[in-house]
């Protein structure tokens, strides 16, 4: 049976590597094409995947890997049905009369550009595909959380190009869907380095998520952006920023 | 003590609107205004003799951005509001012509220079407990074809509006819509952009306006602009994105 061509990106960990895992456990027909800087757990995932796996090791703000791992899944499998955008960075976290502006530059770079970049190099193949692009976007895009202006801002940015583009582009749908607060390596960021340049308040309040075990298991947002990838996104929603556990979203939900 | 309001993008359209607006809101108010061309920003300084101060240039140069907020320092030494209104507008193309550098620039004006430049301007306009208006555009809640870079920049200055006003209890800050302005930017999207990079649907909105002279004059944003800046935002607004006609400013 030929399954589905999918491109995921920040696949070595966190919600990233879960969405591999669990396209694979809902379709193991799938093939899956992943990017991420780390080698070993790139290599890890082939082991267990074997030629349903393949992966490109380097920065998604590299055009050139981007290239490179279209260019491969084209090569391999002859199509790309979705592309999910994971891969984000949460730093700088700071004041905003610290911003240091080439760090919210570099944050943008991850978190925005290099998103554009990827949809521009799949698009081709997506809309011959009717496919689908699901973005990884965040609660921080509509709520203040102190001191994540360059990462909210980002997610804004983000949603507003899954709106334009699902307009632009009538042979694909696009949706920004965001993952609540997930028990993550970017958590463990915040507990103990980061959030001390957030305020005690809020830097209290991830704490206590964690240890209250409140954080979601990064499980539980993959099988909506597993689902999105492999099933499509619904017509009624296309183009609109989204949370994952909205009720629009109940038949893709875990 | 007069008032002291940073304003960029002066030379023309709704920037010097601003300025003309903000002079006649008060016989007092001293404007430091920054564009690229330097003859307007002349012109401005003679009219509004010893109330118009200059910076000619690129505000996305940091170079730009420090002698402004140099200048002030020296000259005047506090600063009670900001008008971030220079922008651009390009590229208009659909994404599939994605362009690194362009979209780069075009941040760089739009989004990163405005951040930039707040942050330095903070610790006087924290000190005079004073406003910070973001030009925003309806661009920002809504799809015009092409305008995916511009539609997102302005994105991300609306949720930057929002976390200043969060984070900084002392200043009030706001992000407006202006609508669609009778401006160098319509002529462009009419004669070049449009033409070249939107669809015909897409384009006719603009030019429907123009041809039923419903274009708004700039002096209209401008006046919303200048008094939102000079006499504060209403407390309810903090941190939000409105657009021109919002009831909640009938007071201003």
């Amino acid at each position: 049976m030929v399954g589905k061509v999918i491109i995921v990106t920040g696949v070595s960990r966190g919600i990233g590597r879960s969405i591999v895992e669990t396209i694979f456990k809902l379709a193991p027909e799938t093939v899956v094409y992943g990017i991420a800087r780390s080698e070993a757990p790139l290599k890890e995932l082939k082991e267990i995947y074997g030629d349903k796996f393949f992966y490109v090791v380097g920065d998604i703000t590299d055009e050139s890997k981007l290239q490179q791992l279209t260019d491969d899944a084209i090569a391999g499998h002859g199509k790309i049905d979705s592309v999910v955008a994971n891969a984000g960075v949460l730093e700088p976290v700071a004041r905003i009369h610290d911003a240091d502006i080439s760090n919210w530059k570099k944050l943008y770079d991850i978190n925005f550009f290099s998103i554009v970049s990827l949809v521009k190099t799949t698009l081709p193949y997506v809309s011959k595909a009717n496919g689908n692009y699901v973005f990884v976007s965040s609660d921080a895009s509509t709520m203040y959380f102190s001191n994540w202006g360059a990462y909210g801002s980002s997610k804004a940015a983000l949603n507003h190009l899954a709106l334009t583009i699902a307009n632009e582009e009538k042979a694909i749908k696009c949706l920004a869907v965001a993952p609540g607060i997930v028990d993550t390596s970017m958590q463990v960021n915040i507990r103990e380095n980061v959030g001390a340049n957030m305020s005690k308040e809020h830097h209290e309040m991830f704490k206590d998520l964690k240890a209250s075990n409140k954080l979601l298991h990064s499980n539980v947002p993959a099988t909506v952006y597993s689902k999105l990838a492999l099933n499509g996104i619904p017509e009624a929603i296309n183009g609109t920023y989204i949370s994952f556990d909205a009720p629009e979203l109940k038949d893709y939900q875990m | 003590m007069s008032k002291i309001i940073v304003v960029t993008g002066t030379s023309r359209g709704i920037g010097k609107a601003i300025v003309d607006e903000l002079m006649e809101l008060d016989p007092n108010v001293v404007v430091y205004g920054v564009a690229r061309t330097e003859a307007a920003l002349k012109q401005l300084a003679t009219e509004y003799n010893g109330r118009f101060f200059y910076v000619a240039g690129d505000i996305s140069q940091k170079s730009v951005q420090e002698e402004l907020v140099s200048r002030i320092k020296k000259q005047h030494g506090y600063c009670d509001g900001l008008v971030a209104n220079a922008g651009v507008l390009e590229p208009v193309a659909p994404v599939e012509e994605y362009d690194q550098e362009q979209w780069l620039t075009h941040f760089n004006i739009n989004f990163f220079s405005i951040v930039s430049l707040v942050s330095q301007l903070l610790p006087q306009i924290e000190a005079a407990r004073g406003n910070i208006v973001f030009v925003s555009s309806g661009a920002s809640v809504k799809h015009y074809y092409g305008w995916s870079c511009y539609g997102a920049a302005k994105a991300a200055l609306n949720s930057y509006a929002q976390a200043l006003a969060c984070e900084k209890p002392s200043i009030r800050s706001i992000a407006v819509a202006p609508g669609v302005v009778d401006t160098q930017m319509q002529v462009d999207i009419r004669d070049k952009f449009g033409p070249r990079s939107m669809t015909a649907e897409s384009l006719k909105r603009f030019t429907d306006l123009q041809e039923q002279g419903q274009l708004l004059p700039p002096d209209v944003p401008g006046a919303v602009y200048a008094a939102l800046v000079f006499k504060g935002i209403p407390k309810e607004l903090n941190g939000a994105y409105i657009r021109l006609n919002d009831p909640r400013l009938a007071e201003s």
